[in-house]
């Protein structure tokens, strides 16, 4: 299999990494640079649990290859809590309506969710089923999420 | 003997609502999950997996899959060590030996640097088949000339049980008013977990195995384990991380000992994560059942007699089927004060994924099937569904011809305040006058049903049923909580950590709720049956009650004060008249290992469910000390035109006893709800007639999604299980059985036609639209 090196940033930091030219985004992200916050759910783009930022949009990561990453921006959910340990407004929201259960599809639903408020900063019920259709979550029922994201919402605009 | 009887205390930690302990590990993204884990050395396993349903294998060629670069081992049937082995029935063995028995039975394996290694060597195995005739279908199973699936089951069937309890059913049949028959039939419905199965194992050189695995019963799954792996239990140690999900689906199953089996070979660690179409193909889903129920009545809608007739799809291998039959035979015997009561069931093979256990273990598929029952009954009576229950409702203190008894028991409460919240009885008026209007296509709808599961289901395992908690208070004062109750998303551990912040007073900074380690953790029985909150809070109250009496004795001889003085306050042992008196934790706590060198003060806890026994041969005796209730609603509308159904609102009202974490236990309901909601209208996992699963999927089985999930309002009555010392009853299985009937019963109500096999899809009910009108107007026609 071919072999390229590809540069990009990742959470504002510059990365260069050699990579297969079959090797996804997501299998970089976890197993060359350590970022085990993205999460493989089925690897075929459908659970939304490997979502993350690429040039501010979301995208599965696990459908992207690497090598479609060279130049980009990545921010994946390792990027979003600020130096001093304080969370993103989205993820503080997530934690104080009992939006994670398991968790296992938290870091792509926050990235989604992120996604979602900078689109829609006010979003109606409507906006926010749809930001998150192609996350999916077996434990909530979506319920504390739709709840979590208005928390945020709110949160944010409060600056 | 009296029974002990917890009373409700003055809490001011227990039933509130806290964040998860947990929750800002998982979403930082920290949280290291089972197919996280990397060891130094370690390789990936992979499954080969049978194209056919039903084949002799009668050669493995490996020699091709050695020659690529990265891979270690290849291993076949025939050239490991292994053992049948299975929960319940020994039927199965980790990789096919002779004959694989569905589409996706392992038949070789193999260990290799990477996963593209992996794939590769799997592409080059070459397996000699002999496909043979297979039961796609229960109904068929036990058919004459029906193909054998094992030797040990003649005509298919694993079990044939037969439970009669209370009066003489026949007689009660020939004396009723009413009597009423039903059938039923519910879908293949997969779990459906974000993180697919998965395993990371160590085989040393003395044949002691360390197992990373995602599961429900650590400790408990080891005796299976061994037994397919040859080992004695005590060789293996099983941690548990935190995984992504479960919903019964991670209890023993084969992905955990089948990657320590590829270790063993390897002689490196192995991860082994299933995909997601594998994780579709031979996860362990639902059990399909079919019911046929016939029930006695009298005039005024007393319930008489209950006749239940069950084929129950195991699929290719036994898994806990019997156990989950059992359930669906006379669980729900305990809600209804019914006296004579006979439940026949055939447990049957076929040649499609293995099924086991899912949030509900029969007592889903049933509660489908006689709450749907349970209504039709109703509108021959003429009796309001609501009232036909009331009249029958069992109460606290109620002991059933199977011999189970109640303690609290607010099923009454639930469907009163289910009704009220949801307006039922309002909005069935006002939508008889809508859905009157033959020009509107649209038609509203709503219906509910009781429910009711255990906590904790003695007739699991015979040994013993029960919890222990172990605490150990470290030098500065943090207090550590083991258990071998593990927390998978359902919020155990900030359970825990809730229950000992109010009896010691303690920060929740200083309480670390631990994740089970075997070789740590006091033994126990896992997370299943619902037992978890109800079990492993009855031995932490025990615990704590133990730690707190230490703290007390030590605080009172640092303070030369009285025992019966000093009570815990903000982490401090203080003097009740004068708060100047005090001896902090972790003074206590110093003292404690210098005078004891070393040692932590250690609270040991243990709780066994008074009034419980194993099941007789007859399967008589109580099986569970917390019975929890609930009423679920569903309101929804159906277009006449389509068929399809849109469900606006749901209401999960649940006596669960005394609520702990009142956030984690709401969301418990939305998420079992959820769950019923897709069961009931979208899940069913469909095989194609060459025994092919064809949706395996998320695309093609299609879960629940932000976009179509109704609005789900969960509520608690007040109730206190006095069985156990915080009163917690549970909820995680009982949230899902009461959804799927529920709307089953608005579809009715909707537009006057039932679907009795799941799932209530569109073209179902378009069908049965049709059918109705071409039938009323024959009858038209006719007059």
């Amino acid at each position: 299999m071919d072999m390229k090196t590809i540069s990009f940033s990742v959470n504002g930091k510059p990365q260069k990494v050699h990579v297969r030219t079959n090797w996804t985004l997501s299998s970089v992200l976890r197993e060359q640079l350590g970022l085990l916050g993205t999460k493989i759910g089925c690897g075929e783009g459908e659970c939304g649990a490997c979502s993350v930022l690429m040039n501010g949009k979301t995208v599965t990561s696990c459908l992207v290859l690497a090598v479609q990453a060279d130049g980009a921006e990545i921010i994946t959910i390792e990027g979003l809590e600020n130096m001093d340990g304080t969370l993103h407004p989205v993820q503080e929201a997530f934690v104080e309506a009992g939006a994670v259960q398991c968790g296992y599809c938290t870091p792509g639903m926050v990235m989604s969710t992120i996604a979602l408020l900078e689109k829609h900063p006010e979003p109606t019920e409507e906006e926010v089923r749809e930001g998150l259709t192609g996350n999916l979550c077996r434990c909530t029922g979506y319920q504390k999420i739709f709840e979590a994201v208005q928390i945020a919402s709110k949160k944010m605009r409060r600056g | 003997m009296a029974m002990t009887r917890y009373e409700k205390g003055d809490y001011k930690i227990i039933g509130t609502k806290r964040p998860y302990v947990d929750a800002k590990e998982k979403v930082t993204g920290r949280t290291v999950y089972v197919s996280d884990i990397h060891l130094p050395g370690m390789l990936y396993g992979k499954a080969l997996r049978s194209p056919y349903p039903h084949a002799k294998i009668l050669n493995v060629d490996i020699s091709e899959a050695l020659k690529v670069p990265g891979i270690k081992t290849v291993l076949t049937g025939k050239n490991v060590e292994q053992y049948k082995w299975g929960p319940i029935t020994k039927d199965e063995y980790l990789i096919a030996v002779d004959k694989a028995n569905y589409t996706g039975d392992e038949v070789a394996a193999v260990a290799g640097i990477d996963e593209e290694a992996c794939d590769e060597a799997i592409s080059k195995i070459r397996v000699e088949y002999e496909p043979l005739p297979a039961i796609l279908s229960m109904h068929d199973a036990m058919k004459d000339g029906a193909p054998l699936i094992h030797e040990s089951a003649p005509k298919n069937i694993c079990n044939h049980f037969d439970i009669h309890h209370g009066l003489d059913t026949d007689e009660v049949f020939k004396n009723a008013y009413y009597v009423h028959e039903g059938e039923y039939e519910t879908s293949l419905h997969y779990q459906g977990y974000i993180e697919p199965m998965a395993g990371v194992s160590v085989w040393d050189a003395h044949n002691n195995v360390t197992m990373y695995a995602g599961i429900q019963t650590p400790t408990w799954s080891r005796n299976d384990y061994a037994v397919a792996l040859g080992i004695p239990v005590e060789n293996l140690r099983i941690v548990q991380p935190p995984f992504g999900g479960g919903f019964g689906g991670k209890l023993s199953q084969p992905v955990h000992p089948l990657g320590a089996l590829i270790a063993k070979y390897a002689k490196q660690p192995v991860r082994l994560v299933l995909d997601r179409v594998e994780d579709f193909q031979c996860a362990l889903p639902r059990l399909p059942m079919y019911f046929k129920i016939k029930t006695a009545w009298d005039k005024e809608g007393k319930y008489l007699g209950k006749y239940t007739y069950i084929i129950a799809d195991q699929g290719a291998y036994a898994s806990y089927g019997a156990s989950i039959a059992l359930t669906a035979m006379y669980r729900i015997d305990i809600m209804y004060k019914c006296q004579a009561l006979r439940s026949v069931c055939d447990l049957v093979y076929t040649n499609k994924v293995p099924t086991g256990c899912y949030r509900g273990f029969g007592n889903a598929q049933k509660h489908f099937a006689h709450e749907t029952h349970l209504d039709e009954v109703a509108e021959v009576l003429n009796i309001a569904p609501d009232e036909l229950r009331l009249r029958n409702f069992s109460g606290e203190n109620y002991k059933n011809p199977h011999g189970w008894n109640t303690n609290s028991n607010a099923v009454s409460d639930c469907m009163k305040r289910g009704l009220e919240a949801s307006e039922y009885h309002d909005k069935r008026k006002k939508f008889f006058v809508v859905n009157s209007d033959e020009k509107n296509h649209i038609k509203k709808g709503i219906g509910f049903a009781a429910c009711v599961h255990v906590s904790g289901n003695r007739s699991f395992i015979k040994p013993f049923e029960g919890a222990a908690a172990l605490l150990r208070m470290n030098e500065q004062g943090k207090v550590y909580v083991f258990s071998n109750e593990p927390d998978m998303g359902q919020g155990i551990r900030t359970v825990h950590s809730m229950c000992v912040q109010e009896v010691l007073s303690i920060s929740e900074e200083h309480v670390c709720t631990t994740t089970p380690d075997t070789d740590i953790v006091p033994f126990g029985l896992g997370c299943f049956a619902s037992r978890g909150t109800y079990m492993s809070t009855g031995a932490l109250h025990m615990a704590l009650n133990d730690m707190k009496s230490k703290l007390i004795k030590i605080g009172s001889e640092i303070l030369g004060l009285p025992e019966g003085e000093l009570e815990l306050e903000n982490e401090f042992v203080v003097s009740k008249t004068d708060p100047e008196k005090k001896a902090s934790y972790a003074d206590i706590a110093w003292k404690h290992v210098c005078d004891y060198p070393g040692q932590h003060i250690l609270g040991i806890g243990y709780f066994t469910p008074e009034g419980v026994e194993y099941p007789d041969a007859t399967k008589y005796n109580n099986i569970s000390g917390g019975y929890a209730f609930g009423c679920q609603v569903a309101e929804l509308e159906v277009n006449t035109k389509t068929g399809q159904v849109k469900v606006n609102e749901m209401w999960g009202i649940h006596d669960s006893g005394q609520p702990i974490n009142l956030l984690a236990i709401e969301g418990q309901v939305h998420g079992g709800m959820a769950q019923g909601y897709g069961w009931a209208l979208m899940e069913n996992l469909a095989y194609n007639d060459k025994g092919k699963l064809m949706n395996p999927s998320f695309l093609d089985y299609q879960m629940p999604t932000a976009a179509d999930i109704p609005k789900i309002n969960a509520e608690f009555v007040d109730s206190f299980e006095w069985t156990t010392g915080f009163g917690a009853k549970s909820i995680g299985e009982a949230s899902l059985i009461g959804a799927a009937p529920a709307i089953q019963n608005a579809v009715y109500n909707a537009v006057g036609v039932r679907i009795n096999t799941m799932p209530i899809t569109a073209e179902k009910v378009l069908k049965a639209l049709e059918e109705k009108k071409r039938h009323q107007n024959q009858k038209t026609s006719v007059e």
